[in-house]
């Protein structure tokens, strides 16, 4: 048995596949006394460990709603169910629509009509007058505890940094190894890369992650690198769709712990226990997109986008130029065209061959027949 | 004990429609993945598998052909992803590797996981680089879990031709891949 035989075999032993008696003795010497193959059977394992951190992916949320309607449409899931979960879907959002704009509504008209009174307090209404010092029964808080309380929230800025660069380069193979390096100089992450050649001109594209703190300085070294044609900068401020959605979060976690307290406290109707727990689930679902839809906010904020698109212009050499002439594709196009004529005349000739042999044949018994009658007279 | 997915497929051809619910749920993700890894694009690789389960539920498998369901599903999914790349060759011109692969993980993850992600974007364009047959078995082979003797349904071809294109498939990943697997690398 060859090397090779022996390498099938362990190979397909770290494939897990069934191997015979004989196969595993020829396998377990071999190991034994060769090196070469127990560094070829560590090599598979530690590819295969490789190979592992290739992850799968998730369906999307649509492609998951159309499957469901297509069965649904064949019959294969219950259409109701999906109705129900997508009209469910729909109150609630209404609902939050609704607290939304009430919310809204009643604290203008809180501020403006507490606004009012300090500026006009003989006009301010019975609302306002519950807000007054005067009338007020409650006792006054101190200004320390009032500054804090209204004074704005720091937040902790989201803002999601893209940037994307051009450059003219005389090698995009060197640029492409520089730009990469210093991405791991800077903490950095390679997104994308790739460099291609058409004709003679090469182009390529890299696309890293860095920390935002590194951004500056990493677009200061790159700018070095080549001669740069265009760069475009971009700052998304998220941080108000990150505050709205974690306002939205918490009011959902108080709702999810209202019903787990009513789920542990209501014992009298198992209907009412079940309709609980569906809506426990639905809120529990809503908490779980709306933690990933947050999380994924934080993870593109804390890290700054970069584009690098770079090319080369070809330089005009001897050699390039007599190859762009492509003389071998033009005399090897004539020389063909060449054969399909001769090829085609020589049909043309059978055709003509063909077409000629019956009327050579008729004629010649015509003439046959002719000769025969002049000799037939001549004897009379 | 859990029902086979031929008798499932039995049952769904005897009337019971919502059996091909629980064939849809126990495949979604590996037709779906096998899709986006032979093609690299989850809008088609999502289409794909559409069609794969259009397939299924319009009663194309006849469980009492013998055919063992997993192969067939497989089969099918290949099928449609080799249709696609023949028609994306036809009206584009050849995309390289790089080009074709789609980054499926969001924007950005944790710094700690940064290094790990790296290498699964390495030994992903290690996998994309392979010849269209090598890649499919190792696709089949070690992301889906198929034995040889099914690869080779699957692919239509002998067993021995499979044990040759997995070899080839290894040794081409451990050239690529050469700073992760040889002893002293990463």
């Amino acid at each position: 048995m060859t090397d090779i035989d022996i390498k099938f075999l362990i190979s397909q032993a770290v494939d897990g596949e069934t191997l015979t008696d004989a196969e595993h003795q020829i396998v377990a010497s071999a190991l034994k006394e060769s090196a070469d193959l127990r560094t070829y059977e560590a090599e598979l394992l530690r590819l295969k460990q490789a190979m592992d951190l290739w992850p799968g992916m998730e369906s999307s949320a649509d492609w998951e709603q159309n499957m469901d309607k297509t069965m649904a449409r064949l019959g294969i899931k219950e259409e109701k169910m999906i109705n129900r979960i997508q009209l469910s879907r729909n109150h609630i959002s209404t609902g939050i629509l609704v607290i939304i704009i009430m919310a809204t509504f009643l604290t203008t008209q809180t501020y403006i009509k507490r606004g009012l009174q300090g500026r006009f307090k003989s006009s301010a209404d019975d609302i306002g007058d519950q807000y007054s010092v005067q009338n007020s029964s409650y006792p006054l808080a101190s200004n320390d505890a009032v500054n804090k309380r209204f004074a704005p929230q720091i937040v902790d800025r989201k803002i999601i940094r893209t940037v994307s660069m051009n450059f003219k380069v005389d090698n995009c193979q060197r640029f492409q190894t520089q730009v990469t390096s210093l991405v791991r100089q800077y903490d950095g992450l390679i997104e994308n890369s790739q460099i291609g050649t058409t004709n003679n001109n090469g182009s390529g594209t890299v696309t890293f992650k860095v920390p935002p703190k590194n951004l500056e300085a990493i677009l200061v070294q790159i700018r070095t690198l080549g001669d740069l044609q265009s760069e475009n900068g971009n700052a998304n401020d998220v941080t108000g769709q990150f505050v709205d959605t974690q306002a939205r979060l918490n009011n959902l976690k108080a709702t999810s712990d209202r019903l787990s307290r009513l789920m542990s406290e209501r014992t009298a109707h198992l209907n009412e226990v079940l309709e609980i727990e569906r809506e426990l689930t639905r809120v529990t679902g809503e908490i779980e997109a709306m933690e990933s839809h947050l999380k994924l906010l934080d993870d593109s904020a804390a890290l700054a986008t970069v584009t690098v698109a770079f090319y080369t212009e070809a330089k005009p050499s001897p050699v390039k130029w007599f190859q762009s002439l492509h003389l071998n594709d033009r005399f090897r196009g004539t020389i063909e065209t060449a054969v399909d004529v001769a090829v085609n005349i020589f049909n043309a000739m059978i055709v003509v061959i063909g077409f000629f042999i019956p009327v050579v044949f008729w004629g010649l018994v015509i003439w046959g027949i002719v000769m025969l009658v002049r000799k037939l007279r001549k004897k009379n | 004990m859990e029902q086979s997915d031929e008798q499932i497929m039995l049952d769904y051809k005897a009337g019971r429609k919502q059996a091909a619910q629980t064939i849809y749920l126990r495949y979604k993700y590996r037709v779906l993945n096998f899709s986006w890894r032979m093609l690299g694009n989850r809008g088609e690789a999502e289409d794909v598998s559409t069609e794969v389960f259009m397939s299924l539920f319009t009663n194309a498998y006849e469980p009492q052909s013998g055919v063992k369901f997993s192969t067939w599903l497989y089969t099918v999914a290949r099928n449609k992803c080799i249709d696609v790349i023949r028609n994306r060759s036809r009206f584009t011109n050849e995309l390289s590797a790089e080009q074709t692969l789609e980054h499926l993980d969001p924007p950005a993850v944790a710094r700690d996981d940064l290094a790990q992600k790296e290498t699964g974007d390495q030994v992903r364009l290690a996998i994309q680089k392979l010849p269209d047959q090598q890649k499919e078995v190792i696709l089949l082979q070690h992301y889906e879990g198929l034995s040889y003797t099914e690869i080779s349904e699957v692919m239509g071809c002998s067993l021995d031709n499979v044990k040759i294109l997995i070899y080839r498939a290894k040794e081409n990943l451990k050239k690529q891949l050469a700073f992760l697997i040889k002893e002293g690398g990463q």
